[in-house]
């Protein structure tokens, strides 16, 4: 042990923040906390009644903060030259050693509560783990967490540097894209929740109530149905779109040694250093209307990078085509420009666009049944006097993704291709509605799979599937490949024996 | 290079567990049919029509079809640089895995699987795996000392 460990001041060196104790038990202690307040207020500070009738509630408090307090002494870390020690676990029995050398990314992360506290979680990955875990996770104090980025990142010291920053107008557009939803939703979902856990049962009836007297409002001519729908995602969606605003606010990404450092964020401050040989894969992302004005986000895969709780990956955040090949070419030398052996073309639109066809049908077809079968059920036709509208709507509605799913196959059978060559795999496909271009290491392949159904082996295409190195199976499917071409290009790089 | 071909050994205990499906599903199908002639009746020659004889049918066809194909056509190559995978009926595979990119070998040799054939292995890279299915003891063990053999020496280097 060095002695900057030694003594009172070297015991909370080693040791988190303290905020880390309420962190340990904030989960359990506000169902007892609350109550205990409320009653001491309504004896009108009575310590010795409230006492006396809340003895129990009081133990039971004493022993969660005690719990708190001993997980944050046993759980510990020390900081060496090339490496860090984390004690976890019970007891901190399980000591876990990361040398700056053998990790894939590191990042700091610090919410407006950590910064007022002075506190700051750190994350290490390494490639050790296959599973998806953070080898290490510490909730330490800023000053020792800046001093592991510093050690990290000591060899850019006296380095060139090379930086690209995104700006503002591209990252507002970046989060109008790439928001979704769901993951507004899902936002959303836990606010309220954790608020429920809170503050109670009685304000989330209030609210709810409140929500439905100003409904009954709105319905004299609109379908309720219809307003709570529209409002639910076009609610989530813009919570979505915020908080990927705020996420990679001020994004830039400086390559200096073999790192890059990506620091973002408006609220919730940022920072990630991902070692550039253990880069997975890249993967150019547009959507139909990116394709269409001819802009494009980076990601990248990394072990580490981008797996918290709705955060992407983004190397260069969104910007047009043709600057963000010259952003990935500086911030990347290494990945070679590869020219595609296998592409789809016009003669096999057909195949492309037919099973987005068939599936365009189905509202249609459940439209034309559900007439048919509802009259019958007396029940549902009292309920909902005027189901054969809401019916016509929302087969309506539901057959607008599906058209615009045919649009983004025909554009998928001009776009679809894969290449091999310097080292490198290149493939480019669309699944569902996003437009991919990867560019694999061959080293980081981790099984490829290529498959016919009987009528591909009667046209002479295939399916190629590419798995590649990361935390989570992650596997690229490129659909409708010459299979000819493509086994002769494979053959031509070693990837495929003839035997 | 050596083709591993899959046991037939384990095709014998996968019929007769395919029989043993097909009468839990019939016994379970009555009791169902018991509670519900109570309501409907002559409901009994509607499922068995409609259940039973579908269900009869896509099994002798998986039996007699599918199994056999499988087995005949499924094929496997170790070598020091690559593992491959070939087969399927209907949709036919060919997989692919360095062997560079193994990072482990899980062998499941299940008890009695020398008579059985029930031996399994699974090879793990970072990101896939790749499962060899029904294989002989003897084939079995002999895949996982070739890869392990292979991460053996990759270490020492």
């Amino acid at each position: 042990m060095t002695d900057e460990y030694k003594g009172i001041s070297g015991f909370f060196k080693r040791r988190q923040h303290p905020v880390k104790i309420i962190m340990y038990i904030a989960r359990y202690i506000w169902l007892l906390l609350i109550p205990l307040a409320k009653y001491l207020i309504a004896t009108r500070f009575d310590f010795q009644n409230w006492v006396k009738t809340n003895w129990v509630d009081i133990l039971s408090l004493s022993v969660m903060i005690g719990y708190g307090i001993l997980r944050w002494v046993f759980v510990y870390f020390e900081i060496e030259e090339d490496s860090i020690i984390s004690h976890t676990g019970y007891f901190g029995i399980e000591k876990t050693q990361v040398y700056f050398s053998e990790m894939s990314s590191m990042s700091l992360c610090q919410g407006y509560i950590f910064r007022l506290l002075g506190a700051c979680t750190v994350y290490i990955d390494t490639d050790a783990k296959s599973i998806q875990k953070t080898d290490i996770r510490l909730d330490i104090s800023q000053k020792q967490a800046f001093r592991i980025y510093e050690l990290a990142t000591a060899k850019c010291r006296s380095k060139p540097k090379y930086i690209y920053t995104s700006r503002k107008k591209s990252l507002f557009i970046f989060s109008l894209l790439f928001s979704s939803t769901l993951s507004g939703m899902l936002l959303t979902l836990t606010f309220i929740y954790q608020a429920y856990r809170i503050v109670g049962r009685e304000i989330e009836e209030q609210f709810l109530a409140r929500v439905n007297t100003e409904l009954e409002k709105l319905t004299v001519h609109i379908p309720k149905y219809l307003i709570v729908a529209a409002l639910v995602v076009a609610g989530s969606w813009l919570v979505s779109f915020l908080s990927n605003l705020l996420r990679h606010w001020g994004f830039s990404c400086t390559r200096c040694a073999d790192l890059l450092m990506i620091s973002s964020g408006k609220g919730t401050k940022r920072r990630h250093v991902i070692v550039r040989d253990r880069i997975n894969f890249i993967d150019y992302q547009q959507s139909m209307f990116m394709k269409l004005f001819g802009i494009c986000s980076v990601q990248v895969n990394c072990t580490g990078y981008g797996k918290r709780h709705l955060e992407l990956s983004a190397l260069v955040p969104i910007t047009t085509t043709a600057m963000a090949e010259n952003s990935v070419k500086q911030l990347l030398p290494g990945v070679p420009k590869v020219e595609y052996d296998v592409r789809t073309g016009w003669a096999d639109l057909r195949r492309f666009v037919m099973l987005p066809m068939l599936v365009c049908l189905l509202p249609g077809v459940l439209y034309k049944v559900l007439c048919e079968v509802i009259p019958q059920f007396e029940m549902v036709v009292k309920t909902i006097p005027d189901w054969k509208s809401a019916l016509t709507n929302l087969s309506v509605i539901s057959m607008i993704p599906l058209v615009w799913l045919v649009l983004v196959k025909t554009n998928a059978a001009f776009n679809t291709a894969a290449g091999f060559g310097g080292g490198h795999c290149v493939l480019s496909y669309c699944k569902f509605y996003r437009f991919h271009r990867t560019a694999v290491r061959l080293d980081r392949i981790s099984k490829i799979k290529i498959s016919r159904n009987p009528f591909q082996r009667m046209n002479g295409t295939c399916n190629l599937s590419v798995y590649t190195s990361a935390e989570r199976s992650s596997c690229h499917l490129v659909k409708g490949l010459n299979y000819e071409r493509l086994i002769n290009a494979m053959a031509k790089t070693g990837l495929y024996d003839e035997e | 290079m050596k083709i591993y071909k899959l046991s037939k050994k384990p095709l014998l205990l996968i019929y007769v567990l395919l029989a043993a499906i097909l009468l839990l599903i019939r016994f379970a199908l009555n009791l169902v049919l018991a509670l519900i002639d109570k309501y409907v009746p002559n409901f009994h020659g509607f499922a068995d029509y409609y259940v039973l004889l579908p269900l009869w049918v896509i099994a002798a066809l998986f039996a007699v079809l599918v199994l056999p194909f499988y087995f005949h056509k499924a094929q496997y190559t170790v070598t020091n640089k690559e593992i491959t995978a070939k087969g399927g009926l209907i949709v036919t595979s060919k997989q692919f895995m360095l062997t560079s990119a193994v990072r482990s070998v899980t062998s499941i040799l299940l008890p009695l699987g020398r008579l059985t054939g029930m031996n399994f292995i699974i090879l793990n890279a970072l990101g896939a795996r790749l499962v060899i299915p029904f294989l002989s003891r003897r084939d079995a063990e002999e895949i996982a000392e070739l890869v392990n053999n292979s991460i053996r020496s990759r270490r020492i280097e």
